[in-house]
């Protein structure tokens, strides 16, 4: 009869829809035409009966549902009693497990909270404006050499009025830093140093929103000439109150005279999530010495932004601005606009010029993946921890089942287990945190410097969300695992614990492995590329060379000074050179041109960076002349000669460096002859390639002293005082110096606290799955502890029963290596791609981190197979 | 008395497990009120009437243990009318007689 039975599906839906009680005679009734059908129009139509007529029960299925059979009242307030009794009881008796869970857990959550709260602060750059989302910083672009630029002239914005009818309001500052300000108290002066100072248009506080600290608002702050506008902190430290408007101030800046400003306004201070910084802004109208005002200079100094309407087409504005670029730049043909969101610019724009350090979206994106890995790997541990536990609660769950607990009930009280231990979990995160601030109170450390206010925001809302996914993440799977158990096996003693879980628990265990060994493989990658940016040979030496900072406060008699202190220092005989230029390596270039030789036409022009430095530059940093000579000292007319770098040469179109001596240049209006090639060096960090770059004469301009000494590390404090004391004695103002290596290195700041962050989390990862592991293997030794019984006694050796015991986990171990490396070859290509010098991923970067997480997996079954190995066997054979 | 009311459906279902006595199963049911009723109905719904029918309590059901080879060794779930569901139909039976009588011969002419 078997063979004529009708689909089992259908048989199956059947017996899914109908009263136990019911099934028999119904299906009995289906089966009886079946059959006859069957007989009489064969295989296919009696099917085609039984199928169809099933359906026709789901339109009563309501009718013949099967009635629950209820024993126990679920949510009585006494059985409710009972699961919490039950569920401490076996905390307090698996204390060992329920510490694991709660610490792999609760470092995992903590992780995720830091990590999260801090990609929120670098993502929330310049929201805080009101019309954040239609601000613009407008840069200019050279389009044959694929650079961008921060900064513009200042009469761009006045053109733009007609060619972009989208722009509401146009504004544009200009940064100085270093400033010192001057304030005049009962008579005596005060000098505050190293202040940044913006000049900025009236308009500036109508188009940003920085609110006033004062009472009253005043709108036309910047209007007039000689205002001011401090910071609510500058007003308290220059001050001690911030109602200060109407006070003067004096501004004192190397470059300009000393001028007095009104305090016209007090704002509250620049959030840390801005983009640019100031501590006060002077109205730009403000004339400086020869009655012009900045504004009336020609030159790329000032950012430029753009309050676009409502709804303004950022394509359209961009498209119009290429329009006008052509009119703008005239025969500078490559020239052209960029329109930058202001809300991008912190993570997205790393262009010349910037206003201040900007981020990497990649960084922050790395790090956000990083804590959702993290986190997922603790809930892992959680379901691994509590499955495998699973057999020791077998015979609870086999006895509830008897007294007549239902799949539901049961599952409710694991998970409210789970839901415990996760609450329990994240208060200890929270524990954990406080701590960790208490640890780290400085501005600086590398998390706490922003506000943890947000967390409490819309994107704590999603915190929470995340954190509650997690307890039904890793309750779930539990919950209906451990109330699937039969309790007859239970109960008979036949129960083996789960086999059908087994599957699901090496998933979760190689995607740990996985992770663990990604996150490891990305962190050593870093690493290697950070440390090979700071070891590279720059093509110059900034080794043990000291720049010496100029006192920006300065009298008539400065200019004398100056030469004695340069004296004082050619008489040190530590000294081993002196030098100056416009700026140093590391800090970005003076300014850049557009250059062509007279030989080019005038829409063959190019960008070029200038540096203007002395004769004894290229001794001074060792950088190597490739041909022609150097600048003579300050002799007629060597401030029309160039010396050019390797990279401006080919810029110009020239393929040896020899045939571009005597050529004359054509920049600035002026023309320039080159006398000279220098080897290409990095003026800027490695990720930058090369840029053009031109060395200008600039004879007696000395914005700081660049000074060598040997390098005896022991000798340095004392080449310092005698610095020091020289410095004090001639200017009578405090030291102000820094390594020229270190302010180098810090253009690697980022990447270095990259590199840390992802150390870190690393760590903690390993952490996590060490946590996992320890759980896992011994689970496995308990489960087989009667067969290594058994082997020992029959001669096993102690190395054959660890093989035996580590097998399956090293080759989960192994084959989770494998996809780690496939999945970060991609990734850490793009990353490294981002760098213009950078190191070649090879096998090690792969093999070191998967022998390693093999080594401790090793580790791990060692130490606990040795604990069980030196027990008694016969024992647990008894057993 | 809602609840016990009898639908049209319900009564003919009634009437034929009262007629067949004994035999009156699901099956057997349908197939009686298609050669009696002209009436196609879906064995679902014959189903879903008997076990309406046993709600209101006209209706019994007992499995007989005789083990018929094409049904597939399931037995036959007999249905009985019980004593209200007898009284519920003579009840009906008497209301309609009352009823014709009432009509008498004037009303066809």
């Amino acid at each position: 009869m078997n063979d004529k039975l009708p689909p089992k599906w259908a048989v199956n839906l059947l017996k899914k829809m109908l009263d136990p009680f019911l099934f028999n005679g119904i299906y009995g009734d289906l089966l009886e035409r079946y059959h006859e059908i069957y007989q009489q129009n064969g295989k296919i139509n009696a099917s085609w009966y039984f199928i169809w007529n099933t359906l026709g029960f789901i339109r009563y299925w309501r009718l013949f549902k099967k009635r629950k059979l209820h024993f126990s009242n679920s949510i009585s307030p006494g059985m409710i009693k009972n699961y919490l009794k039950t569920i401490f009881r076996s905390f307090l008796k698996r204390k060992a497990y329920v510490f694991l869970n709660i610490a792999g857990l609760s470092i995992g959550i903590a992780s995720f909270i830091l990590i999260w709260q801090y990609v929120n602060y670098e993502k929330s750059f310049d929201q805080f404006h009101e019309h954040s989302d239609r601000i613009y910083r407008l840069t200019r672009k050279d389009k044959s050499i694929g650079k961008e630029m921060a900064n513009t002239k200042p009469d761009l914005l006045d053109d733009l009025v007609d060619a972009v009818p989208e722009m509401k309001k146009g504004t544009r500052f200009f940064i100085r830093r270093n400033a010192s300000l001057l304030v005049e108290k009962d008579g005596t002066q005060e000098i505050f140093k190293d202040l940044d100072v913006s000049y900025a248009d009236s308009n500036f506080l109508s188009v940003f929103t920085f609110p006033s600290a004062l009472a009253f608002q005043n709108s036309n702050a910047l209007a007039k000439i000689n205002s001011i506008v401090i910071v609510e902190s500058l007003a308290l430290k220059l001050f001690g109150k911030s109602e200060v408007v109407g006070q003067r101030i004096g501004v004192k800046d190397p470059n300009f005279p000393l001028t007095f400003f009104n305090i016209t306004e007090v704002i509250k201070d620049v959030p840390k999530s801005s983009h640019f910084r100031f501590d006060a802004l002077l109205s730009l109208n403000t004339p400086l010495r020869g009655g012009q005002s900045l504004k009336d200079l020609n030159w790329n100094g000032f950012y430029s932004y753009m309050l676009a309407d409502r709804n303004a087409d950022p394509t359209a504005i961009q498209s119009k601005l290429d329009n006008f670029s052509g009119e703008y730049f005239k025969d500078e043909v490559n020239m052209g606009f960029g329109l930058q969101a202001m809300t991008d610019i912190h993570l997205k724009s790393d262009i010349n010029f910037e206003a201040g350090k900007n981020n990497d979206i990649r960084t922050v994106n790395y790090l956000a993946m990083t804590a959702f890995l993290i986190l997922l790997m603790a809930y892992f541990n959680y379901i691994n921890f509590s499955t495998a536990k699973s057999t020791d609660r077998a015979k609870e769950i086999g006895v509830r089942k008897v007294l007549g607990a239902q799949k539901g009930e049961l599952r409710l009280q694991f998970f409210v287990e789970t839901a415990i231990i996760n609450i329990l979990s994240i208060v200890v995160a929270i524990l954990l945190l406080f701590m960790l601030k208490q640890l780290f109170p400085s501005e600086q450390a590398l998390f706490f410097y922003n506000n943890w206010q947000s967390i409490f925001s819309i994107s704590g809302l999603y915190l929470v969300l995340i954190l509650i996914a997690g307890i039904f993440l890793s309750g779930l799977y539990p919950a209906f695992v451990m109330s699937s158990f039969n309790p007859l096996k239970i109960l008979s003693g036949s129960f083996k614990g789960l086999g059908k879980g087994i599957p699901v628990r090496n998933f979760l265990v190689s995607a740990q492995y996985t992770i663990s060994i990604f996150l490891i493989i990305a962190s050593l990658v870093i690493y290697n590329q950070v440390n090979y940016m700071l070891k590279q040979d720059k093509g110059i030496d900034i080794n043990d060379v000291l720049i010496v900072n100029l006192p920006d406060i300065r009298d008539e008699n400065y200019r004398e000074k100056l030469g004695v202190y340069k004296n004082e220092l050619e008489q040190m005989a530590f000294v081993t050179s002196i030098s100056t230029a416009s700026t140093t390596p590391g800090n970005g270039y003076n300014y850049s041109v557009q250059a062509r030789t007279t030989q080019q036409l005038a829409t063959e022009t190019s960008t070029f960076y200038i540096d203007g430095v002395d004769e004894n530059f290229l001794d001074h940093y060792k950088a190597e002349l490739l041909s022609g000579r150097n600048f003579r000292g300050a002799t007629e007319g060597e401030k029309s000669k160039v010396i050019l770098n390797e990279a401006a040469v080919r810029q110009l179109g020239f393929n040896t460096n020899e045939e571009v001596i005597g050529k004359e240049l054509l920049f600035d209006d002026s023309n320039f002859e080159v006398i000279g090639v220098i080897a290409n060096y990095h003026h800027k960090s490695l990720k930058e390639a090369y840029d053009p770059q031109i060395l200008a004469y600039y004879g007696t301009y000395v914005p700081h002293f660049s000074v060598r000494i040997p390098s005896n590390p022991s000798q340095q404090a004392n080449y310092l005082a005698q610095l020091e004391s020289s410095y004090k004695t001639v200017f009578g103002q405090p030291f102000d110096y820094f390594f020229l290596e270190q302010h180098f290195n810090t253009q690697y700041e980022s990447d270095v606290n990259l590199l840390k962050l992802s150390g870190v989390f690393s760590f903690i990862a390993i952490l996590i799955a060490v946590f996992g592991l320890i759980g896992m293997v011994a689970f496995t030794i308990t489960r087989r502890l009667k067969e290594v019984a058994i082997r020992r006694v029959l001669g096993a050796s102690a190395w054959g029963i660890l093989m035996i015991l580590s097998r399956k986990v090293l080759i989960l171990n192994l084959i989770s290596g494998v996809v780690a490396a496939l999945l970060s070859i991609t990734y850490l290509n793009q990353w490294l791609n981002d760098f213009a010098f950078k190191i070649n991923l090879s096998l090690l970067h792969f093999l070191v981190p998967i022998i390693l997480v093999l080594g401790i997996t090793i580790l791990i079954v060692l130490l606990q197979s040795s604990r069980v190995l030196s027990l008694s066997m016969s024992r647990f054979i008894k057993e | 008395m809602k609840g016990t009311n009898l639908g049209e459906f319900e009564e003919l279902v009634l009437l034929i497990v009262a007629g067949l006595f004994e035999q009156a199963y699901g099956l057997k049911i349908q197939e009686e009120i298609k050669s009696k009723a002209k009436r196609n109905v879906s064995i679902s719904t014959v189903h879903a009437t008997l076990h309406r029918l046993k709600k209101k309590g006209y209706l019994t059901s007992e499995y007989d243990n005789t083990e018929i080879g094409s049904r597939g060794g399931r037995p036959r779930l007999i249905f009985r009318v019980t004593k209200s569901g007898f009284e519920s139909i003579q009840a009906m039976k008497e209301l309609r007689n009352s009823l014709w009588d009432n009509i008498g011969d004037i009303a066809f002419n």
